[in-house]
């Protein structure tokens, strides 16, 4: 059946003279991903990467298919039967017959034939082809129905089945299916950012979409022993696995901040904690990343989801950090997010039952109008770059690789 | 090093008991149904286990029959009365204290035609005979009641519920969970006129995924888990003969227990504890009550959420639990502390020690030294 994948990049193909550097990021992120899940070799043509199978395949590996659609910078992608550049169309429409047959499936269906001539030596037109290959498969797929109430028929408006055909210089491609890709820049193709992860559903969320748009992640984890356990931080480490699927090979830094939060406790205003707990985690992730040379602090942040997310808060957030703070979710609904870590696979994880930061230290009432001058005078009850160097230090490093 | 106060969760393979399954798995690979000499050799495996129970718990080894372990003993426990007979509706007597194995399969099995009670535990977390006697009804037919709860380690007074329940009715079958008192208090399965009792392996130093049923008579029941009828039709599915091979040398070392045998070391390591804990940590209220199993301990410390705490000391190499295992994991308020009537920080920061015959007076002293540490350091 299949012969080879047909692969559509988006707006990297608008890229000029970096074209040819997002092109083999994407390639490399291609090979990186599909190792072990297809046989093929890659060939590009301007506008699209062909992958072209060693053996044909009667359909796309489920795995396959997976890995693709969440592969940044594929726009969509089909799988397709080849023929050679001169085929007559008896021989399309046979080829053409066989996968709509296939799509057709059980019941009765429409069909429509779309037809793309790059290749203007070849002797009909678009519509001509379009029109001749349409009625040839209708003849061909109803002959070899069996089941009575089984039928093909033509509609040009809203068709079951959208049948392609691609007349190039090289060769005639045939499909039926167009998966839709991410979108977005291929991996590497930006500079790296820190993510700031939690054990939630949002931040994984927030990192696959700086992935998407050709971000490299490192992951840093605020966490607090013995409030928060062992079993937790393997949540931390799973997480951190599914995302190492779109983002290879990931470091990984746990920061304990146990100190951090009794000095909050003891010395500061409880309904300041959480805005000055934040402040601290945005001084350290600041230091660690710019000693890395990751270019800006990721968070999951969605705006007015809960009080210390309100804009007077992540403002007031913000200003102690001196790396960008991103935050890619600000104005996407709980909704979206949920389905979006549905997507990436992480929403499984995220919603095992552990404690990512004990309940004891979280205050009745946080302020949700946080302004920073206020917050800054009662922030000078702690010994802040005492507790920063000593965070800075206690660090540990680990190594992610992918779940898969 | 390490202090393990968990042997409520599990305990260690014993050496004989590991020697038992690797000599099994070379040697004795046969599949105990084979007809040939190597399935004979796996089949005496069984019998010599079987013999080993029986003779411990003075019954009848045809009356034992093995299962992967306390949670499918109790399945088939509850479940298999349930099949077996046509009557409906029907009526079963539990309690709230019971182990999830028993609560939540008679939550399944609780439906229209089958009507369960679950009784409260009084503040000790101990259920009185009277309320069972008060809950019988004329279509009850089972009671079941654990001997020591896991959490609490309070002892029930099964042998008086087992002779209420058959005052009232012949027909009434009782089954006891005794999956944490054997090994450390006596297991009198007659006197308490049980049909039905259920044990685990891996409680007593025999390797997880082992366990048996004590069955009065096979009738009694259906299988739950249907195939090619081993173990008298009761349990398909090829045995575990490696495992069955550990829990008979676990079994071997189990001391003989009667009310006139208790196991000393463990109940003088118990009282040594309570007295510490007293004297170093007065703010823990003790949820255990006097009468107890001599291996568990459960207190609360107000104001730290029990996980805290069980984290805190596990960074030190000290094993515990809180509440229970499962409890821990899921993160989930006591359901046996809560009927006991704990509320708030009692019942949030409610911890188990659980003590093993390993155990040393010497390790309570450093288990109480750092505990107080950690609490003085956290709170």
């Amino acid at each position: 059946m299949y012969d080879v994948i047909i692969i559509r990049y988006g707006e990297m193909g608008l890229k000029g003279k970096n074209f040819k550097k997002f092109s083999l990021a994407l390639q490399q992120d291609i090979k990186r991903r599909l190792a072990g899940l297809l046989d093929y070799q890659l060939d590009t043509t301007y506008g699209r990467i062909f992958l072209r199978l060693n053996s044909r395949l009667e359909e796309m590996p489920q795995e396959a298919v997976k890995s693709l659609k969440l592969l940044p910078g594929i726009v969509n992608f089909s799988p397709a039967l080849s023929l050679g550049p001169a085929a007559d169309l008896e021989k399309i429409a046979g080829s053409a017959a066989k996968l709509v047959a296939r799509e057709l499936k059980q019941n009765s269906g429409t069909f429509k034939v779309e037809t793309n001539r790059a290749n203007k030596d070849y002797p009909l037109t678009s519509p001509e082809i379009s029109r001749e290959v349409g009625g040839l498969v209708l003849r061909k797929v109803n002959n070899s129905l069996t089941a009575p109430q089984q039928e093909l028929t033509v509609d040009v408006h809203e068709p079951d089945i959208l049948l392609e055909l691609d007349i190039r210089k090289d060769s005639i491609y045939i499909f039926t299916r167009r998966y839709q890709g991410s979108g977005g820049l291929p991996l590497d193709s930006a500079e790296s950012a820190l993510l700031l992860l939690s054990a939630g559903i949002d931040s994984p969320v927030a990192g696959w979409q700086m992935m998407r748009r050709g971000a490299r992640l490192n992951i840093l984890h605020f966490h607090t022993p013995p409030y928060t356990g062992e079993k937790a931080l393997e949540k931390v480490r799973d997480i951190s696995r599914r995302l190492a699927r779109y983002n290879g090979e990931t470091r990984l830094f746990l920061s304990q901040i146990t100190k951090i939060q009794r000095e909050i406790q003891k010395h500061c205003q409880s309904d300041y904690s959480i805005t000055i707990l934040r402040r601290m985690m945005m001084r350290i992730a600041s230091r660690l990343g710019a000693s890395k040379n990751l270019q800006a602090i990721v968070t999951g942040d969605s705006l007015g989801q809960v009080a210390s997310q309100t804009l007077a808060n992540l403002r007031t957030i913000s200003t102690a950090a001196d790396l960008p703070v991103l935050r890619p979710l600000l104005t996407l609904d709980k909704q979206d997010i949920i389905s979006q870590a549905r997507d990436i696979q992480t929403y499984n994880i995220s919603i095992r039952p552990h404690q990512d930061c004990c309940t004891i230290f979280i205050p009745e009432n946080p302020i949700t109008r946080p302004y920073p001058e206020p917050t800054a005078e009662i922030e000078k009850a702690l010994p802040v770059e005492e507790l920063v160097t000593d965070a800075l230090e206690k660090i540990e490093e680990e190594t992610i690789t992918a779940d898969l | 090093m390490s202090v393990y106060f968990d042997h409520s969760s599990t305990t260690t393979c014993l050496p004989s008991a590991v020697k038992a399954v690797v000599e099994t798995l070379r040697e004795d690979y046969g599949n105990p149904s084979s007809v040939h000499k190597l399935g004979l050799k796996a089949e005496k495996i069984l019998k010599q286990t079987r013999k080993t129970a029986a003779s411990l718990l003075e019954v009848e080894a045809e009356q034992i029959f093995f299962t992967s372990g306390g949670t499918e003993a109790n399945n088939l426990a509850l479940r298999g009365p349930v099949k077996n007979r046509r009557q409906r509706p029907l009526h079963i007597i539990s309690s709230l204290i019971e182990h999830d194995s028993v609560f939540r399969t008679l939550k399944d099995l609780n439906s229209k035609d089958v009507e369960v009670t679950f009784l409260k535990p009084d503040s000790q977390g101990i259920i009185d005979p009277a309320r069972v006697e008060q809950a019988l009804k004329p279509d009850t037919i089972l009671v079941s009641i654990m001997q020591v709860n896991n959490e609490t380690g309070a002892l029930q007074p099964v042998e008086e519920i087992g002779r209420l329940s058959k005052e009232h009715s012949g027909n009434i079958l009782f089954h006891v969970d005794a999956v944490q008192g054997l090994g450390h208090l006596p297991v009198a399965i007659q006197d308490w006129q049980a049909d039905l009792v259920s044990f685990s392996g891996h409680k007593i130093g025999a390797p997880k995924g082992t366990g048996f049923l004590y069955v009065r008579k096979k009738n009694l029941l259906q299988p739950i888990i249907t195939g090619g009828d081993q173990e008298k039709r009761l349990r398909s599915g090829t045995e575990n003969v490696a495992g069955i091979a550990g829990l008979g040398a676990a079994l071997k070392k189990l001391p003989r227990l009667k009310e006139s045998n208790q196991p000393e070391k463990l109940l003088r390591l118990k009282k040594y504890f309570l007295q510490q804990l007293a004297r170093k940590i007065p703010e823990a209220r003790v949820n255990t009550p006097r009468e107890s199993a001599p291996h568990i301990v459960n207190f609360s410390l107000k104001k730290l959420p029990g996980e805290v705490l069980v984290n805190a000391m596990s960074s030190r190499g000290f094993y515990i639990s809180s509440g229970s295992a499962c409890h821990a994991r899921r993160n989930i308020e006591s359901r046996v502390l809560k009927s006991m009537g704990l509320t708030g920080g009692e019942l949030q920061g409610a911890l188990r020690v659980s003590f093993g015959r390993e155990n040393q007076p010497e390790e309570v002293d450093r288990f109480i030294a750092a505990l107080r540490e950690e609490y003085d350091l956290l709170q």
